[in-house]
């Protein structure tokens, strides 16, 4: 049995965690649910909702020639950015493959910080080492919790932080004897507070505090994956196997829209004559189910013919559907396609079909920010 | 910046100046660039059994100044305490002296070789003209194709253990995979006795030749060929980088910071320098930059040249084989892996012919070839075991030896049955555009045949009537 690895906000969520449900990511043992996934997934989109996302992958690139590291490494050029400022990107395999999909944030004219749902250590290290870079990993040093919901920013506001931050930037503050970070990189809108590993208690018990007038609540895993879903957001590791090999053709950015974290401008990134001309056979959609029964890796049949596969599937409690993300074939993706699920048999019921049809995505525009 | 060339050459061995010359004589405006002062340094061993006739006719060496000394050299297969065993090209006198050693391998020798030497020349479309073997073997019959089959995935040592039972016999024979830079005890390095079964020299399969002046007289008719074709010869010339332009190769640029334009490289270097040095970090991908980083095998085949007071035992116009059985080899190579000098190498003595023409006459040289040997060896360690070695069937040798020299181990590719098998554009092209291989590394096994200079100055030649099309 593999031993706990705990976030620095382990205590707090052990506490706030009534059913005592916990899940595995990225080798860190996180909440599934504090108290109710819907509830939680509710207060992110018409309240605000603290998620623990200490998970993700983090590591500082230094070095004299970083900027030209990041130039070949990311699928869009980071060397240009000026501190504070962020960018998201893939790295690629040689072949095109997707080996991981970040934001670069720069913190200096010669360091930069990857954050990553996947961690890829070994691959960022080498390329790293090849412009004579040094890569360290801050996964375990610092903490980090995303406010998600229309009312972040007030909360940030009650918080004493300035919120007039623009998306995909961060800044550093001085907070009351703590040291934290403030960035705009999630999909959602909201913001992240980044804190030191040690400060993290801290924290956590100011967010809560300042977020009562809000009705804030600490939202699991599992609300935050209904949120990245109805964002139509693939994630690695869930929904797609990133590329491993350093040769990898798959999988191809266009298939999992990621094809929008390339910067046409962009020349010269490792993977990007190979990326360019992959033409992928299969295209990311939304499934909307005729059901609250999620339906996570299921064919889906168009015509009793099988057109593809469901990833991920929720119950999304506004839509009050189950929802799901899929893989279909590039031709037959067209929006409001009728198609069908063949849900698998159990030993209480034979096969059953479902009925859906294809939406694009995002299922759901972010939340509307209220001014603080 | 100087005026562009239409290709640049890197390395002036005999795979660079094939190259540089072939560009030449097709009209291209090529330049060699050697980083040594002269041509002609260390040019490795005293034989040849792989060069490409065709090099030799088109770039009419023989009008150069090439000869042999010797043409076909028989195998003398070194008993300790027993007979001697000869095997040349008259089946019969082989199997005569092959009965000494044991009367089933003489009657098994003949149909062993036309087994051998058959399925060698059906495979020669892909090592000879660079078809993929896939599609070559999908072309042969179904009992060669099964042999093939069978081989690929056959030690040499297995694949002799199964046709002869002289434990001298197969230790012998089975030096051709060391040649071709593979343990013979390593899957599929029988296939590798086949690749050495495919070549020609001077007209005979798998012959081995001396030609005169060692290789370094096939490299001054090379550079004759060279300067009669026009190309420049440029040397004491370090190139320390190549240059790009949109990720295609635009030049070179040399160690005292000059930069020469071409649209063209050729590197006769080898394929990790070429990749990882060369180029800027990570041109090749990162991927592909982490696999060639990779650590590979630090032994190899080290050459020895003993000059020599007087004529050794050892006859001119001769190969012998120490390597007293298969196992021979294994031991050895596990003590180089555990870092150990091994007590028994595997040896193979060309003694140096003697040119009465030449004036004043060479000196008499016996040139050793040791395997396995460990890049970190000891230089008075390894002549020491291999003049012990010898010793025990030329007693004094020692005492006759004026000097040695000692090649060591060439860096490249480790051998595999990937490169093996894989056309010629698969391991002459690279991943940056207007960049190619012509060195050992593009060749199927480490072999001086001047193939894979040939095939890639094909390829260049190609590509410039190409660019000069558009």
């Amino acid at each position: 049995m593999s031993p706990v690895r705990a976030t620095p906000f382990h205590v707090r969520a052990a506490d706030a965690n009534e059913g005592n449900l916990w899940r595995s990511r990225n080798g860190f043992t996180l909440a599934a649910s504090y108290g109710g996934v819907a509830s939680e997934a509710a207060a992110a989109r018409l309240g605000v909702a603290m998620a623990d996302i200490s998970w993700r992958w983090r590591v500082t690139l230094e070095g004299a020639r970083v900027r030209e590291l990041m130039q070949r490494l990311f699928t869009c050029d980071a060397s240009g950015l000026a501190p504070g400022r962020a960018l998201k990107a893939l790295w690629l395999a040689d072949g095109g493959g997707v080996r991981g999909a970040g934001v670069v944030a720069c913190h200096g004219r010669q360091s930069f910080q990857l954050i990553s749902a996947g961690a890829d250590h070994d691959w960022i290290a080498g390329a790293a080492s090849a412009f004579g870079c040094t890569l360290r990993d801050i996964t375990e040093e610092e903490g980090g919790v995303a406010l998600v919901g229309p009312y972040a920013a007030k909360l940030v506001a009650a918080l004493g932080l300035d919120p007039t931050l623009e998306p995909v930037t961060f800044r550093r503050f001085p907070w009351r004897s703590v040291d934290v970070t403030l960035s705009r990189f999630g999909e959602q809108g909201g913001y992240e507070l980044w804190c030191k590993a040690e400060d993290a208690p801290i924290v956590w018990d100011r967010v809560m505090r300042a977020g009562e007038p809000f009705a804030i609540l600490p939202a699991g895993l599992d609300a935050m994956d209904v949120l990245d879903i109805e964002a139509g957001v693939p994630r690695p590791g869930r929904d797609y196997d990133a590329a491993t090999d350093g040769t990898a053709a798959e999988p191809i950015p266009g298939a999992w829209r990621l094809e929008s974290l390339i910067d046409p401008e962009h020349q010269g990134f490792n993977g990007a004559r190979a990326a360019r001309a992959a033409t992928p056979r299969e295209q990311l959609v939304g499934l909307i189910i005729d059901s609250t029964t999620p339906s996570p890796f299921t064919p889906v049949m168009l015509n009793g013919k099988p057109v593809g596969r469901t990833l991920s599937s929720v119950c999304s409690p506004v839509l009050r559907r189950a929802i799901a993300l899929a893989q279909i074939e590039t031709a037959l993706a067209v929006q409001g396609t009728a198609v069908s699920l063949v849900l698998p048999a159990s030993r209480a019921l034979l096969p059953t079909v479902a009925a859906a049809h294809i939406v694009d995505l995002p299922f759901l525009p972010p939340p509307d920010p209220i001014a603080p | 910046m100087s005026k562009p060339y239409d290709v640049l050459v890197i390395g002036g061995g005999v795979e660079g100046l094939v190259a540089v010359s072939l560009l030449a004589r097709a009209g291209l405006r090529v330049q060699l660039l050697e980083r040594s002062a002269i041509l002609f340094g260390h040019a490795g061993g005293a034989t040849l059994n792989a060069l490409d006739p065709r090099v030799v006719k088109d770039l009419k060496l023989a009008r150069r100044g090439l000869r042999f000394a010797a043409r076909d050299l028989g195998l003398t297969v070194l008993r300790n305490g027993g007979a001697n065993a000869v095997i040349g090209r008259d089946r019969h006198a082989t199997a005569r002296s092959l009965a000494a050693l044991s009367p089933a391998d003489a009657a098994a020798y003949a149909g062993f070789r036309r087994e051998l030497f058959a399925l060698a020349h059906a495979m020669r479309p892909a090592w000879w003209d660079g078809a993929s073997a896939e599609d070559v073997v999908n072309r042969f019959k179904p009992q060669q194709r099964n042999l093939f089959e069978r081989l690929a995935v056959t030690s040499a040592t297995a694949w002799l253990g199964s046709c002869f039972e002289s434990e001298t016999l197969r230790a012998a024979l089975a030096f051709a995979a060391v040649e071709c830079g593979v343990p013979p005890s390593e899957a599929g390095s029988a296939l590798a006795l086949v690749w050495a079964a495919a070549q020609e020299m001077n007209g005979q399969q798998a012959a081995v030749a001396v030609p005169r002046g060692g290789v370094e007289g096939l490299l001054r008719a090379l550079a004759l060929a060279a300067q009669k074709y026009g190309a420049e010869i440029r040397t004491a010339a370090p190139v320390v980088r190549l240059t790009l332009a949109q990720d295609a190769v635009a030049g070179v640029e040399l160690a005292n910071g000059e930069t020469v334009a071409a649209p063209l490289v050729l590197s006769a270097l080898s394929r990790k320098h070429t990749l990882l040095d060369l180029l800027p970090p990570a041109a090749i991908g990162f991927g592909a930059a982490r696999v060639l980083a990779r650590p590979v095998a630090t032994f190899g085949c080290a050459t020895l040249v003993f000059t020599l007071i007087r004529a050794s035992s050892f006859d001119a116009g001769m190969r012998f084989v120490i390597a007293e059985k298969p196992e021979t080899y294994d031991a050895a190579l596990a003590a180089v892996r555990l870092g150990a000098t091994p007590r028994d190498l595997a040896l193979e003595l060309v003694a140096s012919p003697v040119e009465l023409a030449q004036a004043p006459p060479a000196p008499l040289t016996l040139t050793v070839r040791a395997w396995p040997v460990a890049s970190s060896y000891v230089r008075n360690d390894l002549v020491r075991t291999v003049g012990a070695l010898i010793e025990r069937h030329a007693p004094g040798f020692m005492q006759i030896v004026n000097n040695c020299d000692v090649l060591e181990p060439q860096d490249g590719d480790a051998f595999s049955m990937t490169r093996l098998l894989a056309g010629a554009s698969q391991r002459i092209e690279t991943s940056v555009p207007g960049l190619l291989l012509c060195g050992i590394d593009a060749e199927p096994v480490h072999a001086v045949s001047g193939r894979a200079a040939r095939q890639a100055a094909g390829l260049a030649i190609a590509l410039h009537k190409k660019a000069r099309a558009r």
